[in-house]
């Protein structure tokens, strides 16, 4: 599947030299383990200085599409390029990429400092100069003075810190992330993301960010890859994902999505509209060909009528509190709807009738 | 209620036939003074001690009949089987002249007494402790230091005892700093040196070159992709299944005076055959054949536990295959190296088997002692004093490959694992690691055909004609009227052997894996102590624990030696940590909500190991099994001072064979037992599935997933 960049088109046009450094260009990249396609034909091009998250379900092939950038793994057939040169074949030492392992990798049988300045030992810089990097790196991540300890003398948190600041040391042309928050616990969660997303903009390296929260990838992301089994699903920025969902998949993926089978049909006017039993529904922003397909119906469309003779007539089948908002479970004649409504009270509790609009400008049809 | 028959009913003296023989019928049964059980003895031939086990039985009883038990009833009865247990074991010491030993009946009296006080004990303490899991502890923890430390204790006083029975501290003195045991005359270029200084040196030079070589195959193994992989394997099993004297043998067909590769140089160059086989490097050679494969072992989990991320990290940090190899794996495998070689240190200094057959003129430790208790002027007090040397030597080692695992922390960095493989060799170290490996493996695999060909021709160095003539000497089966007749000179041994190991390997690991789960499953005061005392007896080498059971069950009260007994236990004892080691690495990837989820469900924890624990645990037993049998198979050291006229073991005999010079006949045999070796193990395999390297494979992959340091 070609990835769809219509979106930056007028940014590409003037290509300096320093925007293709940095950039990665994948051309029908295959990885295959014996039978299994990891990776099966993916084009992709991510610019300078961007954060790109790969987001998909578990088993999709974002780490290996990942190691396959830093060298780790070479892909079976197509070719990969950073920063305008070929580097299909080329393994990690040699290439300009650093990476943080989900599991940090730091080695324990360094320093802290040691750690931080082993790349830059290893690439024949000066021992007193590493360390000096290596001190700078540190305090550019908050651990000034942690140096000499052992990385199991840090808590999971700043030992992610340490990775990072041993991967970003080395300035490298582009920085690579495994699901580098899921060893924090959930407050943590948060506040690293922010700081990496700060730290990236700082810096400017070019960024590939794997997890499988989409939230976590919302808030972080420039542009979001969806992958599912080893292709990419659809690529866009985050607000693009969750307003034009190209399949179901991409629907219930990103964001909370009622997913509707029904008919979809062209209006006299050339719009789209979708037929469920004997309700229409206008859905004047898709071009979505005629036939059987899928009403995407998120929470935010939803509302409760203000008159009983307007709308679907429903039923409330269940009500749950959560302090600034409300879930509700909503029997209706075209299936189970999932609502959400932010007020400090439930106003129709279990079992009750209600009437429900459908905002035509907020829905899909895929 | 067992103790109980059997106080009635076996004899409570040892006696010298067996029970069921009728010698013993007819030299009167239970009826006679020796052969009467417990209970006759009080009531026929008025012994009045007799009649306390009878009290303390009666007060058990009824303290067991009563469902819920009164605390002060319990100590009481507690009270009545200890006393009953100190009176007689104090009676059979001092009662009467000369002091007999224990029988049937009062062996199982006494366990009983002992498993009733265990049991009263638990139901004495606070709710959570289960009497199955006190009274496991306290027979293990009794039977340790009955077959372990008494023994050794055994050797401590013997040590002391001079030629007239008289005590004599400046005599073990003298032995002790003798220039025989410690001189280092040949360090210095003039004379020979002391067998303590042999020990020393070669354990050194074994360890050295095992570790190196075990380094290479493990590198050769899980770092390229070297194609004869499944060859390596086989490989490094083979030595597992070979006693430990038969790769000496073959080094002597090789290389010997009438050897093939000294008659053929000799016959190139016009040298003089040289003798430099049998000595120090002779030694040295046999050993790094014999232990190469176990530090292969060992490393290849060392090698496979270096996390793949850190050196993937190190990859991405810019370091090429070499320099990752040398800042990042090899560091980390450090204390895996040391320990590796701390193992084959102790391996050497223990070994019997390649000094025994390849020593000549330079004796080391094991040896000496031997040649101290069977040579012409049999030496007691020496035999035990060098026992104590050996002892300390091996003890030391231990100790420090103890402290040394200790300190390493094998740091879990939390989280789930990245994927990822181990980086391979460069291209340097490739050469290196094959030049290494691969003349190595050729010449262990010429070692395996010599073995073969020694056994099929004539008379070795001088008629090479085929023949199986070795295998018909040893095994050959006529018919008689009777049925079968076992003609062959080794059956006797053979069997012997056979039966022994296959009595003595279910209870091994049975032990082994009780302890284990002891150790892994059940928190309890001194826990680590007890772990330790577990792990220690396997540093005691086998020469000691042969000469310490000599001493400790020659006479009463424990009377064992020549039996058959005296060999299960010893093979018991000292294979049980192998048992010990395998559970403990079983268990512990087992998760212990699964016994929690049993307990909450209603079983005790007998119950649990029972049902839940064992069937789980069933490769783990298999290899148990399969490996106390090889082991006592292929044991020597302590087997050759135990075996007695009707209890020969194999091994034992064919050292006879090799110090008589029937070398044809003494490789054939070995040849046969390696191969009921292998098509034992092969059933159990067949049987039960894979077990040994599948599991340890497992295992390698379970530690590389925490990041070793
Ligand atoms: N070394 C390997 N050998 C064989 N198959 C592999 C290997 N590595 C990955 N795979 C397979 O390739 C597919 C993609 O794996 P990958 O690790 O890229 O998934 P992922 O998207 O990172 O999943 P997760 O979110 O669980 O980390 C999976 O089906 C996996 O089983
Ligand atoms: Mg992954």
């Amino acid at each position: 599947m070609k990835l769809d960049t219509n979106w930056q088109a007028t940014e590409q046009t003037n290509i300096s030299l320093n925007d293709v450094r940095g950039s990665i260009v994948f051309k029908d990249v295959v990885k295959k383990y014996g039978a299994v396609h990891a990776v099966d034909g993916v084009d992709l091009e991510i610019e300078h200085g961007e954060l790109v998250t790969l987001l998909g379900p578990s088993g999709c092939g974002k780490t290996t599409t990942l190691r396959m950038i830093a060298g780790l793994e070479l892909p079976s057939t197509g070719t990969i390029s950073i920063g305008g040169t070929d580097v299909s074949r080329l393994p990690a030492t040699y290439r300009n990429v650093s990476m943080v392992f989900q599991s940090y990798a730091l080695f324990p049988h360094l320093t802290v400092l040691d750690n931080v300045a082993y790349g830059l030992r290893m690439s024949g810089t000066k021992i007193s100069q590493a360390r000096e990097k290596a001190e700078d790196a540190l305090s550019m991540v908050g651990l000034a003075g942690f140096g000499a300890r052992l990385p199991s003398e840090l808590s999971g948190g700043q030992q992610q810190r340490v990775a990072l600041a041993r991967a970003i040391v080395l300035e490298p042309e582009v920085l690579l992330l495994d699901e580098p928050l899921s060893n924090l616990d959930a407050k943590l969660r948060r506040y690293v993301r922010e700081e990496i997303r700060a730290l990236q903009q700082r810096i400017g390296v070019t960024t590939v960010y794997v997890t499988h929260d989409q939230e976590e990838a919302m808030a972080v992301s420039d542009r979001i890859i969806v992958m599912e089994q080893g292709r990419i699903a659809q690529a866009g920025s985050p607000a693009d994902l969750y307003h034009s969902p190209k399949s179901a998949f991409i629907a219930s993926f990103i964001g909370e999505a009622n997913l509707i089978p029904c008919v979809a049909a062209i209006a006299a006017d050339g719009s789209r509209i979708a037929e469920i039993s004997n309700y229409t529904f206008a859905v004047p922003k898709s071009e979505v060909s005629p036939g059987e397909a899928t009403l995407v119906i998120r929470p935010a469309a939803i509302s409760f009528s203000a008159n009983a003779d307007e709308g679907i007539p429903s039923m409330i089948t269940s009500a749950a509190f959560l302090g600034d908002r409300v879930l509700y479970s909503i029997e209706t004649p075209i299936g189970r709807l999932f609502y959400v409504e932010y007020t400090a009270s439930i106003r129709h509790p279990d079992r009750t009738e209600v009437n429900i609009t459908l905002d035509p400008a907020k829905l899909h049809l895929v | 209620m067992l103790g109980l028959a059997a106080y009635c009913l076996l004899p409570w003296y040892g006696v010298d036939y067996g029970i069921f023989e009728p010698d013993w019928i007819e030299a009167g049964g239970l009826l006679s003074e020796a052969g009467a059980s417990g209970l006759l003895r009080m009531l026929v031939f008025r012994d009045a001690t007799m009649a306390i086990p009878a009290i303390a039985f009666l007060v058990l009883i009824f303290a067991g009949s009563s469902v819920r038990l009164s605390r002060r009833l319990s100590v009481l009865s507690m009270a009545a089987a200890i006393f009953a247990l100190c009176a007689i074991v104090l009676h059979i010491k001092t009662g009467g002249s000369p002091i007999r030993s224990f029988g049937y009946g009062s062996t199982l009296v006494i366990t009983t007494l002992f498993l009733s006080v265990t049991n009263l004990w638990s139901r004495l303490g606070s709710g959570n402790r289960d009497a199955f899991v006190v009274s496991s502890i306290a027979f293990v923890c009794a039977l340790i230091l009955l077959f372990v430390f008494y023994p050794i204790a055994q050797i401590l006083v013997q040590a002391f005892v001079d030629k007239q029975g008289s005590f004599s501290v400046l005599g073990a003195f003298r032995i002790a700093t003798g220039g025989d045991i410690w001189s280092i005359g040949c360090l210095l270029g003039k004379s020979r040196c002391g067998v303590a200084v042999n020990s020393i040196i070669l354990g050194l030079l074994t360890a050295t070159s095992t570790t190196i070589l075990g380094l290479a195959f493990a590198l050769l193994m899980s770092r390229t992709r070297f194609p004869g992989k499944p060859l390596l394997r086989a490989l490094a099993v083979l030595p597992i299944i070979t006693p430990p004297f038969v790769i000496g043998l073959a080094l002597i067909l090789l290389f010997g005076r009438a050897g093939f590769v000294t008659d053929t140089i000799s016959g190139l160059l016009g040298l003089e055959a040289s003798r430099w086989l049998y000595g120090l490097w002779g030694i040295w050679l046999g050993q790094t054949l014999a232990f190469t494969p176990i530090a292969f072992l060992v490393l290849t989990g060392v090698v496979q536990g270096i996390s793949p991320s850190l050196e993937e990290a190190s990859q991405t940090l810019r370091a090429d295959l070499s320099s990752t190899l040398r800042t990042v794996s090899l560091p980390l495998m450090k204390p895996g190296i040391a320990n590796a070689f701390l193992l084959a240190f102790i391996e050497s200094l223990a070994d019997f088997g390649n000094p025994v057959v390849l020593g000549g003129a330079d004796n080391v430790l094991s040896t000496e002692i031997y040649f101290a208790i069977v040579g012409a002027q049999a030496n007691m007090m020496r035999a035990a004093v060098l026992s104590l040397i050996l002892l300390a030597l091996t003890l030391t080692v231990f100790m420090i490959q103890k402290r040394w695992l200790g300190r390493t922390d094998f740091t879990t960095i939390t989280g789930k694992a990245d994927n990822g493989a181990n980086s391979m060799l460069s291209r340097n170290h490739k050469i290196v690691v094959y030049g290494l490996t691969l003349p190595w493996m050729c010449f262990t695999t010429l070692i395996y055909v010599m073995v073969f060909y020694g056994s099929v021709v004539k008379l070795w160095g001088q008629d090479h004609t085929l023949t199986l003539a070795h295998y018909r000497e040893a095994f050959e089966i006529g018919w008689s009227d009777g049925g079968i007749w076992w003609k062959g000179a080794a059956w006797d041994s053979f069997w012997t052997t056979i039966s022994i190991s296959a009595i003595a390997a279910p209870l091994t690991a049975g032990l082994g894996l009780l302890t284990a789960w002891l150790l892994v499953r059940q928190k309890f005061a001194g826990r680590s102590t007890f772990e330790f005392l577990t792990m220690l007896s396997f540093a005691v080498p086998g020469t000691v624990v042969g000469v310490s059971y000599i001493l400790a069950f020659n006479n009463a009260p424990i009377e064992l030696t020549g039996t058959g007994t005296i060999l299960v236990l010893c093979f018991i004892f000292r294979n049980m940590p192998v048992g010990v080691r395998g559970g403990v690495a079983a268990m512990k990837q087992l998760d212990n909500s699964l016994d929690e989820a049993s307990l909450t469900l209603g079983a005790n924890s007998f119950k649990t190991l029972r049902h839940v624990v064992l069937p789980l645990m069933r490769p783990a037993i298999i290899s148990a099994i399969a490996y106390s049998f090889i082991r006592a198979i292929t044991s020597v050291s302590a087997v050759i001072f135990l075996v007695g006229t009707d209890h020969n073991m194999a091994t034992a005999y064919i050292i006879g064979l090799v110090e008589n010079g029937s070398y044809g006949l003494a490789i054939a045999y070995s040849t046969v037992l390696i191969v009921v070796m292998l098509v034992v193990v092969t059933i159990l395999q067949v049987a039960f599935g894979k077990t040994r390297l599948r599991r340890e494979d497992r295992i390698g992959q379970q530690l590389s997933r925490p990041v070793v340091a």
